[in-house]
């Protein structure tokens, strides 16, 4: 059905996002920080991306910045955060995001947002 | 060989850990997502930490499911326990714990911790207490924790940064507490500034009433927090402002510049003359609010802005007008080029 690209540096996220997706038939890769991430956007074939904004080595903005401005790549991206600034759903949206999620979230909402994101 | 082989016995024993961790979050999901059998009792501790990780990230019927489950092994009642330790260290990973596991039968011992404990402990406690009514399903006994809960807040001084955090955590359940906070006439100020704040940053606009009567309060925190937090909401109610005009004159520098970011939210028609005049404020913060305010009331408010950058008699609001709009159309460029450049095609 699709390929999706989990950045995020909280492994229990990443396994319940995993765990989530995989049974609805999508191939899911997970990169732990922004330059495995970075890479792994690098080398295409993703269908969508689940995007964490804190990550250990860099910033989920930077990621998305570089993916629409450099890599000029237009797939779909969520971005899922622990942090509830103010402006975090208006920046997200600003710099080319298609969700924002803040976490806690509902695994089955999100899988509902991400097939509907891929079509 | 001894100096090496600790440590790389002890990131075995990390690596051991990462991966019991990993593998008991698989068998939780399994079991929450897709039915496999519960794990029998007793659990590991690995168990218990994945199990608790994982109900910190869960909302809505997964993260209720995985709640009554936890209270299933009684973890409810060892945490409850050990929060009760006489030793500090035992007290908060408790505390920690309880806000994930988010155990409504934890609510009462909370609050009485709440109330009783320490500053460090009582935040802890506080943020726990939360987590747990935002989770909880609307209804008479949610109504009743949450008029608890305020209770407990008047009671038990938090500095107000500390209590407007836990406010936020509340999610749905906050404007029940925000509001009583905010209707009692008695009310400590820094409780009414965090409660203010809190709606400001939640962006309740049901709220907006009882924020606004406290922008004429004899405390100047609380007017500024109360303007603030109607400059947030956007919309400022037409009988608030008068008490709006009177604060863009207050003797309080930060009251001032709040009331100049708030009166962007009132009738253009009333405010641009107001505005106008405020641009020569003696301070520069004011000065800058003012102009920003302008800048976001439209076109009549640029045009406002241009005319002052021309012609108005103070000289530092003729620079401050003049800073801002260059300031605005650098901003407007920066947003510009990428989107214009590489418009975003969502898949159909």
């Amino acid at each position: 059905m699709g390929a999706i690209l989990v950045i995020d540096d909280d492994p229990v996220a990443a396994k319940l996002l995993e765990l989530t997706l995989h049974p609805r038939g999508y191939r899911v890769d997970v990169a732990r920080d922004f330059t495995s991430g970075r890479k792994a956007l690098e080398a295409g074939g993703h269908d969508a991306l689940i995007l964490d904004i804190f990550l250990p080595d860099g910033s989920g903005w930077d990621i998305l910045k570089y993916l629409r401005n450099e890599l000029h790549l237009t797939l779909p991206v969520v971005v899922l955060t622990g942090h509830r600034q103010e402006d975090f759903a208006a920046r997200a949206t600003e710099f080319g995001a298609n969700g924002y999620i803040t976490k806690p979230f509902s695994p089955r909402d999100l899988a509902a947002q991400v097939e509907h994101l891929i079509g | 060989m001894a100096p090496s082989s600790r440590p790389r016995s002890r990131s075995v024993l990390e690596r051991r850990h990462t991966e019991a961790l990993s593998s008991w979050t698989e068998r939780w999901i399994q079991t929450l997502l897709y039915h496999a059998d519960p794990p029998k009792p007793p659990l590991t501790l690995a168990a218990e930490e994945s199990a608790l990780a994982l109900r910190d990230l869960l909302r809505g019927d997964d993260g209720l499911a995985l709640t009554e489950l936890l209270q299933g092994y009684s973890l409810d009642e060892r945490l409850i326990d050990r929060m009760r330790s006489r030793r500090l260290a035992p007290r908060l990973d408790a505390l920690d714990q309880l806000s994930r596991a988010r155990f409504r039968t934890a609510f009462e011992p909370l609050v009485q911790a709440f109330v009783e404990s320490d500053a460090v402990a009582r935040l802890m406690a506080g943020r726990a207490i939360a987590l747990t009514l935002a989770d909880w399903p609307e209804g008479p006994e949610r109504d009743r924790a949450c008029a608890t809960f305020t209770r407990a807040l008047e009671e038990a001084p938090l500095p107000s940064g500390a209590a407007s955090e836990v406010m936020q955590l509340l999610e749905d359940a906050a404007p029940q507490i925000l509001r009583a906070l905010l209707s009692s006439e008695r009310q400590r100020p820094e409780l009414l500034r965090a409660a203010a704040d809190t709606v400001g940053r939640m962006g309740r606009t049901e709220l907006r009433g009882q924020v606004g009567q406290w922008i004429a309060h004899p405390n100047p925190e609380v007017r500024s927090a109360a303007l603030r937090a109607l400059s947030r909401l956007g919309r400022v109610p037409l009988n608030l402002s008068e008490d709006l005009l009177t604060a863009l004159d207050d003797q309080t520098e930060f009251v001032r510049v709040q009331a100049a970011h708030a009166a962007k939210g009132l009738p253009q028609k009333l405010v641009l003359p107001i505005l106008y005049e405020s641009m020569g404020d003696r301070s520069w913060w004011v000065r800058r609010a003012s102009a920003e305010s302008l800048l976001r009331l439209g076109a009549g408010g640029r045009a406002a802005l241009e005319k002052a950058a021309r012609s108005h008699p103070d000289r530092f609001a003729r620079d401050m007008s003049a800073q801002v709009l260059a300031d605005s159309d650098t901003a407007v460029e920066d947003r510009r080029r990428p989107i214009r450049a590489r418009p975003m095609e969502v898949p159909a």
